[in-house]
């Protein structure tokens, strides 16, 4: 069976640098997260002529 | 003769309930959900799918004028002995007739591609038949459900697990992204977890020396933190359920804009 994973998960997956700072953030800060509190953490964005760094947030889901 | 032919003849009435399973296949999840309901899910396919498609392209056929002589196959599948067959007057009727199917089994197919989009889209062959079970929904996030409140389970990126596993040495904590599970072979019961960019941690406290003691030998010390995470090498990490002592689920959702998810750098 697939496991459930959207569109910007796919692409998280496919970058190794994305998916590695991605699993970083979450080991190293898990408390912070399981309270609720989103995380940020780095990634490297190519947009073809040039290459930055773009901040994302990572945060648990949980039932409304 | 005659009987085995009425036998391939019943056969090619059934082809298109296998092409249309064959295309429901294409979608691993519906597959795995199916073959866990193995008598009700060969029944339904068995019966229900191909009668749905002669009827509707008997209904096409009738509105077209178009006639398949079924009083011919009929006296096949009897192997009526009073039957004469006549090659001559036989051949375009047969002919007829294996087109029939033919176009049967092509609607087989285009029927199961038909409800692997709408499984995607709607989850509508789960819900019809109540597929799932507890690994289904806990993975799926559709746990989150259980309150009976809305919930945010559209908005799940991906499932990070922290799997906690005995060896023979000691207790190791997995974690990583949940990519694919497995069941045991017509059950529900979980076989093995892939994991993708998995780290591991290993629980036991962290030898820091062996002291002389005062009066027998010596004495080992252990710090009182556990070991940090360090990263498995390799993609992907399959972990047996037989291992497994317990497995803690977060579901994951990023922020991030749209445009920037086709840019993320290798």
């Amino acid at each position: 069976m697939k496991a459930k994973i959207s569109k910007k998960g796919t692409a998280f997956l496919k970058s190794t640098q994305a998916s590695n700072a991605l699993i970083a953030a979450v080991v190293n800060n898990f408390k912070q997260l399981s309270n609720g509190v989103a995380i940020p953490f780095h990634v490297a964005i190519n947009d073809g002529r040039s290459q930055r760094d773009l901040e994302v947030r990572v945060r648990k889901v949980t039932s409304m | 003769m005659n009987l085995a032919l009425g036998a391939f003849i019943l056969t090619l009435l059934f082809l298109p309930a296998i092409s249309f399973r064959l295309a429901v296949n294409r979608l691993e999840n519906l597959k795995g959900l199916l073959s866990s309901l193995s008598i009700t899910d060969s029944i339904w396919v068995f019966t229900v799918v191909p009668i749905f498609i002669h009827i509707i392209i008997l209904l096409c056929f009738c509105l077209f004028n178009v006639t398949v002589k079924f009083d011919l196959i009929l006296n096949i599948i009897y192997s009526n002995s009073r039957f004469t067959l006549n090659n001559a007057i036989l051949g375009p009727d047969i002919i007829k007739f294996l087109g029939y199917n033919l176009l049967a089994i092509f609607l087989g197919g285009v029927l199961g591609f038909m409800i692997n989009k709408l499984e995607m889209r709607w989850k509508l062959v789960s819900r019809l038949f109540g597929l799932g079970n507890e690994w289904y929904e806990a993975f799926e996030g559709d746990i989150l459900n259980i309150s009976g409140e809305q919930s945010n389970v559209s908005n799940i990126d991906l499932v990070y697990l922290d799997v906690l596993a005995n060896t023979k040495e000691a207790s190791i904590l997995y974690s990583g992204i949940l990519v694919k599970y497995y069941y045991k072979p017509k059950s529900t019961e979980l076989d093995y977890i892939v994991l993708q960019r998995a780290v591991k941690r290993d629980l036991r406290k962290e030898f820091r020396s062996d002291k002389p003691h005062v009066e027998a030998g010596k004495a080992s010390f252990y710090d009182q933190h556990t070991g940090d995470s360090m990263p498995v090498k390799g993609d992907y990490l399959i972990i047996p359920m037989k291992e497994v002592l317990n497995i803690n689920i977060t579901y994951l959702y990023f922020d991030i804009p749209e445009d920037a998810i086709d840019q993320l750098a290798e």
